[in-house]
């Protein structure tokens, strides 16, 4: 069936992202929005666009009833769904089907079987690959939890049972530390998810993670679009992926590649997915989970293979056949990408909000720029902290290395702190560079990276910060000459040396 | 008008004449051919005997923060006023602020363990803030007895809000 419309149920970059490739394969399309969201990029960009209501998610983006009354009030074939919100929710899905549209994504049917954990794990076994271990059932008290992790020794990880995302996770060092940590792990996963449950797993220590990206269609051909390594995260959650994975040999990436496929064959999957894997130092991988939609990171992919995600996403729903086969993937060069967020990464990886004040993006040879905000865009404590993603390619792993260095120095983003200069001390800490890293990185770095300390640079810090707070006063008290603001009270030179 | 700048360890002094538009550098090289533009709210370009910085500023509850080149400065200033002032001490209200806890960052609040009257320890988990999607527990800084509760839950807050008040 062609597709003639779709509605695309997310906000920020993604919605921007599957907006342009409907542009590019003449689908018309709508969005939705919540009432912050009616400026945001999305929207301004929009063919069309329906009001869904209040800010927090849960009235508005996770809202089944309003986004289906979109769909049909705007006669749509399909709904993408993006990720997260309702983008792994099987009850969204059916009702999509229930309403004979088209959802952009797997069965209902999968979802759940990917969704419930257990099954997902006897499904990977079933085709010859290890789970982290771990207690098969939700906990159910205190005791429980304390004497599973005995029983497979501590650390252990306490995680939501429809959990994603790094949400509702936790790590639990000692049996002191039991009590508080399951009491966070399940309201952190009761909010976010409408659902408390927790399982609890052994911690593997210094563990990289590696997923591989899976396309299948609905004639029974499935394939992989390569792996993605995305050890370097905060609060358990990516930061910066790159691709293919510079610690893994091509041997195991092969037989992790067969084995994603097989997974995602005996699940009987459809669409584009992720089979996710936890690797430790000696090269021994566990299934984690499948994704069952577009990840973030989905570009780095994009950038390797030259293949648009989304397009083919597409054009599976549609029930074409894949136009390519495995062989026929071709990988060229590496890809990175740095998710540029609103977070204070010199203060814990805190969440900010604020005003974009002025905004300068990067170009040039190699650089792609998948952004949801613009110069004036608030950020709001309601979503996700993600503004932008700068994804880079090049050559081989060091082009792609200096490649972004050179890019984040060209991002600027006034008015509140970002990931930026995080990002590049990731780009400089030796480990990373010799491509030998796993998920403690960014802890070993905020505790040993001294901050920036450049001469002539610091200098410029210090004229800067001090024109800004001149700037800043209140100007009720100048001698009336009303200024333009645009033009600064701080044009001007001194020499020194002249002056004495 | 002087303005005292620390960066990591190193302090300099800023004269700025508000009348001729000058600004002479001490603390560092002698020389400073200075020439500073604002091209927007919060983002400067600075000319500094010729090598060029584009300098963005952003201000937080203790300091400036200058990005140059995707590296961050934090910036800690004084005018003369303002150091004369702290000279000379003003330090009462910083004693009476010790009960009073205050949220580090802006949120929902979802969850608040506690009620007026309540004996805490230092460390028992006052209230939870949910911001972008990750519940975080305030904790209490002392031990003592809450005497007061300034939100409730389900309301959004800003940062630096007055949570709770502990004597």
């Amino acid at each position: 069936m062609k597709i003639n419309k779709i509605l695309i149920a997310n906000r920020g970059e993604i919605a921007l992202r599957i907006l342009r490739t409907c542009k590019e394969m003449n689908i018309r399309s709508t969005v939705v929005y919540s009432d912050i969201d009616r400026t945001s990029l999305h929207v301004l960009y929009a063919e069309e666009a329906y009001s869904i209501g209040a800010p927090l998610s849960s009235e508005s983006y996770l809202r089944i009833d309003k986004i289906i009354d979109v769909a049909k009030t705007a006669s749509v074939d399909a709904i993408h769904p993006g990720y997260g919100f309702l983008s792994e929710n099987a009850e969204f899905a059916e009702a999509v089907a229930n309403n004979n549209m088209l959802f952009i994504g797997p069965s209902p049917e999968t979802i759940k079987t990917l969704g419930d954990k257990t099954k997902a794990k006897s499904l990977a076994s079933s085709c010859g690959v290890n789970s982290v271990p771990g207690a098969s059932e939700p906990i159910d008290s205190l005791q429980s939890a304390l004497e599973t992790a005995e029983e497979i020794g501590f650390p252990v990880l306490l995680k939501a049972a429809s959990g994603g995302g790094g949400k509702g996770m936790r790590i639990v060092n000692d049996s002191s530390a039991m009590e508080e940590m399951l009491r966070i792990a399940s309201s952190e996963a009761e909010s976010s998810f409408g659902d408390s449950r927790i399982f609890i797993e052994k911690y593997i220590s210094c563990p990289h993670h590696i997923e591989f990206q899976i396309l299948a269609d609905t004639h029974g051909n499935t394939v992989h679009l390569g792996d993605r390594e995305c050890s370097v995260q905060r609060r358990y959650q990516k930061i910066m992926e790159e691709s293919p994975s510079p610690f893994i040999t091509d041997e195991v990436r092969s037989k992790m590649g067969a084995h994603a496929v097989e997974i995602m064959k005996a699940a009987k999957y459809t669409g584009a997915g992720t089979v996710e894997f936890l690797v430790n130092s000696d090269m021994d991988y566990y299934f984690l989970e499948v994704n069952t939609r577009l990840q973030v990171e989905h570009t780095v992919t994009e950038m390797r293979t030259g293949i648009d995600l989304v397009k083919e996403q597409i054009r599976i729903a549609e029930g074409n056949e894949l136009s390519f086969t495995q062989e026929e993937i071709m990988f060229t060069g590496h890809a990175i990408e740095c998710r540029i967020t609103s977070e204070d990464t010199s203060n814990d990886f805190l969440p900010t909000t604020g005003r974009i004040r002025s905004l300068c993006e990067p170009g040039g040879p190699g650089i792609r720029i998948d952004s949801g905000v613009r110069q004036g865009s608030e950020m709001s404590p309601y979503y996700d902290p993600l503004m932008s993603k700068l994804i880079v390619w090049g050559r081989n792993r060091s082009e792609s290395i200096a490649r972004c260095d050179r890019a984040l120095s060209e991002y600027v983003i006034s008015g509140l702190p970002t990931s930026i200069p995080f990002c590049k001390k990731v780009l400089k800490h030796n480990s990373f560079l010799e491509g030998n890293y796993d998920t403690t990185l960014s802890d070993s770095l905020m505790k040993n990276v001294a901050p920036a300390d450049h001469d002539p640079e610091r200098t410029a810090a210090a004229i800067g910060a001090a024109a800004y707070k001149v700037d800043s006063k209140p100007k009720n008290f100048s001698n009336g000459n009303s200024t333009n603001d645009n033009a600064s009270a701080w044009k001007r030179s001194g020499r020194e040396s002249s002056l004495r | 008008m002087k303005y005292f700048c620390k960066i990591n360890e190193h302090e300099f002094q800023l004269s700025v004449n508000h009348e001729t538009d000058e600004i002479r550098v001490h603390g560092t090289k002698e020389t400073a051919d200075i020439d500073l533009v604002k091209i927007d709210g919060g983002l400067y370009h600075l000319l500094l005997e010729n090598k060029s910085y584009l300098i963005s500023v952003s201000n937080t509850n203790m300091y400036f923060r200058a990005s140059i080149g995707g590296e961050e400065y934090n910036v800690e200033i004084e005018d003369n006023i303002n150091r004369l002032k702290s000279k000379y001490g003003e330090k009462a209200e910083d004693v009476n602020n010790l009960g009073k806890v205050h949220s580090p960052m802006p949120g929902l609040v979802v969850h608040i363990y506690v009620s007026v009257g309540d004996e805490v320890q230092l460390n028992t988990p006052l209230l939870a803030l949910e911001a972008m999607k990750m519940e975080n527990e305030i904790i209490s800084p002392a031990n003592g007895k809450i005497t007061d509760i300034s939100v409730t839950t389900g309301q959004n807050i800003s940062a630096e809000t007055l949570l709770m008040t502990i004597e």
